[in-house]
């Protein structure tokens, strides 16, 4: 039985558990592309408004926003799942606060899962006690909401729960709960094992065998011995314990082991129901910063209709006190954007915009922006310079080169790539032909590619080259030199506008 | 020590000799330390001291038939067949000896029987599986062929048949007992088997449908007591009552098989122990890429040679470390028969001419070298004379050691032995060496024995026609870096310093090169 708000078929790699007093997710380490788009997109602004304040949502938003879902059919079931939520919040957030106590109120149960079989026993009964409490309400509450859900993922949850979670197989949990008391002692099978040791132990439904009138009465053939354990004798009553123990053990296991599906299966319900809690806190941070947001249409890699209205840099918009400028754009079927033009003319804000949207939409989320077509990509990868050279082992450029080295190894067709002036840090010419001869490769190993350069020489290369493949943006300035932010399509230009900008802060005096 | 008993069954057999007793040593020769050959044989016999297998690897054999008696047997092992089916055999004998040998310190009766049935179940099938994998390889070995016969003669004893019968017999009885217990307070109820269905299972059942994953194994790790404590043993009395038929058998089974093994397995055992334990090492070894061959051993022959060979003791040693191995060649025809190795030190000069000792050593003994091809001779004996690092004080006294020893080596010596000098006179100045390492030399030519020299005199190697030149070397663009490689070239001393001039570029190749640029 399981929740499939996220995904039809797939489960989530990761999980929650309890460290110390506080919650974690824990799943496999972020790699190192996550965590260079986290750096270049600048994402835990985004993640902190998914968390509201919830390190856990905020840990499970980033766990899903970074793992690009691969297809437009399973981005149109969560988008579907999250219409559902954006009409119901109250319902999302009555089932989290449902799993969440399940498994709160689970790990401050006393008595551990280790030492004896008995206790193990023990504390597993009370575990599953305790989960069977939050089954009842999880059936209450699926009883009184499920006629309002549509969505696919709402609806085949809100089914499953009032199959499953039936009367009798209610009354089938509490026969368990009363029977692992284990009243009637210890009935195990076994057979004879190296020199005659028991071996092969089995717990056995522990009522009373009965013994025939005849036996009982001294006539007929003896099926049953016993021995008592004589008085004082210690070391006996530690090897019958010891023997019962093997018994224990097996059930004690079986009980533990059931503990963990019903937690496991809460901290999946936490896990799915987080990252829907992590869009609501997103959607009401937006909307209290004026931001449109609108659901994407993601499109098959094919599709020739790209474009954007009304795009903004979600996380820019989040910090920023004055409303940010949208871009809007058509691409068409073209793979290479380039983005030149003056400094501090919003073309890292584009990039980002464009990646950021990009990884929401894959992550079956509504984007910035007023409307969205995009392709569905393999995943999304980001290249920006680095200010510095942290490794101090290799020069710059060959650090630059050394990490597009490493993110080759990660490419396949269809994947989106994000170069923010890259392979600068040599001389123009050098530059212009190496980032030319990456940037070429990429598209014709059918991969997208979003670049800012200051490189004159690379985009005019691109520009004689790859005229029908791409498309070029430029950081426009208006007639006082003052920077609307807003891109235009438009041929590079041969210088940067530094100088304005030197203008504009008044220099530093050596004019 | 029982085989007088064997013999009544059949013919003396051994896969180590043909016919006679196999030869053993127990002193370790006097060359052994010196050529690291101790520490080739404690590599080899590690883990089977019990065996006491060493002394299978002190004693040279004297003749041509008996090393290749050896040879053909471990030729027969390279087949996985031959070799598994050993190995088999003895990894049981070694079991069913650790369980008779528990059985005997066991005090409940029932439990000290069950023990003695398992050894003797363990024993027939060892030999069984033996006998029958013998018979389906097709040895072709005089060794083999020999050990699938008395096989065959053994298995179909008489008493070996009973004795498999009865075991097995006995066994199904037991391992057919099927029983429930009840613990309920101090009480423990024992039952025969009735059907119920396993509680754990239903418990799991119940809540599987939760599951997302495998879950975790809370079992707790119960010590794994061998023996029974005073209620378990209290069990199976009960069990003795209610499973009446099963427990007599088990005793009349113990009564009439209380020695079971037969001496001549017991003793086949050890000596298949000599061909694994070597063929192990040898296995180790060659994982890194070492060779290994079956030299042609002749006796009184003085045309040897080796290629691609080591010195065991070390490659063991380096290929644990992961470390790599460097090889080297020799090879003596017509009239040379001396080594003379010189070089800059920590370039392997040792290590080659330990490598020369050992090889001979080992070829005697009919097993296999180290190398991609050899031919040996099959010696009288082995000499060496290494320096001793005591009594460095006394530096007159040392000299008079070093001449002692040298004096007593070469008058023992042969035309057919071995001999081994590796830098003595050091202690004395360089005429006086020179001198002395002449004297030893001459008399050395005039025996006509085999024999590696390694000396700092270099001038030794051209004292006869009979003498050649080794020379340790370095990398040619680094001196600094010992290659370990002995190679054979003319001992002018220039070597190193040609070497240096490569690490600058400035050989005469290396200057035209770089000139024409």
């Amino acid at each position: 039985m399981k929740a499939h708000l996220l995904s039809p078929d797939s489960d989530s790699d990761f999980t929650i558990v309890k460290m110390r007093w506080a919650y974690n997710v824990e799943g496999p380490a972020l790699t190192g592309r996550q965590q260079a788009l986290i750096d270049d997109l600048e994402l835990d602004t985004l993640f902190d408004a998914m968390s509201g304040g919830d390190p856990v949502i905020g840990e499970i938003s980033k766990r899903v926003v970074l793992s690009e879902l691969g297809n437009p059919a399973d981005i149109h079931y969560r988008q579907a799942v999250l219409q559902d939520c954006l009409k119901h919040p109250e319902v999302v957030r009555d089932m989290l606060t449902i799993a969440v106590e399940a498994i709160d109120t689970e790990s401050r149960l006393w008595g551990g899962m280790s030492g004896r079989p008995e206790t193990v026993l023990h504390r597993s009964v009370q575990g599953l006690s305790n989960f069977v409490v939050y089954l009842k309400k999880l059936r209450r509450l699926a009883d009184e909401h499920a006629s309002k859900m549509s969505s696919e993922g709402f609806r085949a949850l809100f089914d499953e729960l009032s199959r499953e979670l039936s009367d009798d197989y209610f009354r089938e949990v509490e026969d368990h709960l009363k029977k692992l008391e284990l009243k009637d002692g210890v009935l195990m099978s076994a057979r004879l094992g190296p020199a005659l040791k028991g071996t092969g132990y089995v717990l056995r439904s522990p009522e009373l065998s009965r013994v025939a009138l005849k036996e009982r009465i001294g006539l007929g053939p003896r099926t049953e011995y016993h021995w008592d354990l004589p008085p004082r004798d210690e070391a006996g009553a530690q090897a019958i314990s010891d023997l019962a123990d093997r018994g224990v053990n097996l059930v004690a296991n079986a009980a533990a082991q059931s503990g963990d599906h019903l937690k496991s299966f809460f901290a999946a319900l936490w896990v799915e129901l987080g990252f829907y809690a992590g869009c609501l806190n997103l959607h009401s941070a937006l909307r209290a910063k004026a931001v449109t947001v609108a659901m994407p249409t993601p499109l098959g890699w094919d599709d020739a209709e790209l474009s954007w209205s009304g795009l903004v840099d979600p996380c820019l918009a989040l910090r920023s006190e004055n409303a940010v400028v949208a871009n809007d754009c058509s691409r068409g079927s073209r793979r290479l954007v380039i983005i030149t033009g003056a400094n501090s003319g919003g073309k890292s804000t584009l990039l980002r915009s464009v990646g950021i949207a990009q990884l929401m939409m894959q992550a079956g989320m509504f984007v910035a922006a007023s409307e969205l077509r995009s392709c569905v990509t393999s995943g999304v990868f980001s290249h920006f310079i680095r200010d510095e050279d942290q490794t101090m082992t290799s020069g710059k450029f060959d650090e630059e080169l050394q990490r597009m080295s490493v993110l080759a190894d990660w490419l396949r067709p269809h994947a989106l790539v994000l170069f923010n002036e890259s392979f600068s840090a040599t001389n123009e010419r050098e530059g212009a032909e190496i980032a030319t001869q990456i940037v070429e490769a990429l598209l014709d190993s059918d991969i997208a590619v979003c670049f800012v350069t200051h490189n004159f020489t690379f985009a005019e290369h691109l520009l004689k080259r790859q005229s029908d493949r791409s498309m070029f943006l430029r950081a426009e300035r208006d007639a006082d030199g003052r920077r609307p932010f807003k891109l235009v399509e438009a041929d590079p230009l041969p210088t940067s506008f530094g100088a304005d900008i030197y203008g504009r802060l008044g220099g530093w005096g050596v004019d | 020590m029982l085989d007088e008993m064997a013999g009544q069954m059949s013919p003396w057999f051994s896969v180590l000799t043909d016919g006679t007793r196999s030869r053993e040593q127990v002193e370790e020769p006097d060359y052994f330390k010196d050529l690291n050959l101790a520490a080739v044989v404690s590599a080899v016999t590690s883990g089977s001291e019990a065996y006491n297998l060493a002394p299978l690897f002190h004693a040279r054999l004297q003749d041509e038939a008996a090393t290749a008696y050896r040879q053909d047997a471990f030729r027969d092992l390279n087949s996985p067949k031959i070799l598994g089916a050993a190995q088999a055999f003895c990894d049981s004998m070694e079991a069913v000896g650790k369980i008779v040998a528990h059985s005997n310190k066991v005090s409940f009766a029932w439990p000290r029987q069950a023990w003695l049935l398992e050894a003797a179940v363990r024993y027939v099938s060892a030999v069984e599986a033996l006998a029958s994998s013998l018979a389906r390889a097709e040895p072709t070995s005089k060794s083999f062929v020999g050990l699938a016969s008395w096989l065959g003669d053994y298995t179909s004893s008489k008493g070996f048949v009973s004795l498999r019968t009865e075991a097995s017999t006995v066994k199904k009885m037991i391992d057919s007992v099927r029983y429930s217990v009840r613990i309920k307070g101090g009480r423990v109820i024992v039952r025969r088997y009735e059907e119920r269905p396993d509680y754990s299972a239903e418990v799991l059942a119940t809540f599987a449908k939760f599951a997302r994953s495998d879950a975790h194994d809370y079992r707790v790790t119960f010590r794994r007591e061998v023996d029974m404590n005073h209620v378990e043993a209290a069990i199976v009395d009960m069990l003795a009552k209610l499973f009446s038929d099963e427990f007599a058998a088990l005793s009349a089974f113990c009564k009439s098989h209380a020695e079971f093994v037969d001496t001549t397995a017991a003793r086949l055992d050890r000596e298949l122990r000599f061909y694994l334990c070597y063929l192990s090492l040898v296995r180790r070894v060659s994982a890194s890429g070492l060779k290994f061959c079956y030299p042609s051993v002749q006796a009184g022959s003085k045309a040897v040679h080796a290629t691609d060979t080591f010195d065991l003791a070390l490659a063991a040693q380096l290929v644990q470390q992961s470390k790599p191995v460097v090889t080297n060649s020799f090879d003596l025809s017509g009239v040379e028969r001396v080594i003379v190795v010189s070089g800059p030190n920590q370039g392997g000069k040792t290590t080659f001419a330990r490598t020369f000792g050992q090889l001979h050593h080992l070829a005697s003994l009919g097993c296999p070298v180290p190398g991609s091809s050899a031919s040996l001779a099959l010696c009288d004996n082995i000499y060496t004379h290494f320096e001793r690092e005591e009594d460095l004080s006394n530096l007159t006294g040392k000299l008079e050691d070093d001449l002692i020893r040298a004096r007593d080596l070469l008058l023992k010596a042969t035309g057919s032995s071995v001999v081994v000098i590796n830098e003595i006179f050091s202690s004395t100045t360089f005429e006086d060496a020179r001198w002395l390492s002449r004297k030893v030399m001459e008399k050395l030519v005039r025996l006509d024995a085999l024999a590696v020299v390694v000396s700092f005199i270099d001038e030794l190697s051209e004292l006869a026609p009979s003498t050649i030149s080794m020379v340790s070397t370095v990398d040619p663009d680094d001196p600094a870096v010992r290659t370990f490689k002995v190679e054979r070239q003319k001992a002018d001393g220039k070597a190193y310093a040609y070497a240096l001039a490569g690490r600058h570029r400035l050989r005469y190749s290396d200057l035209i090169g770089r000139l024409s640029k």
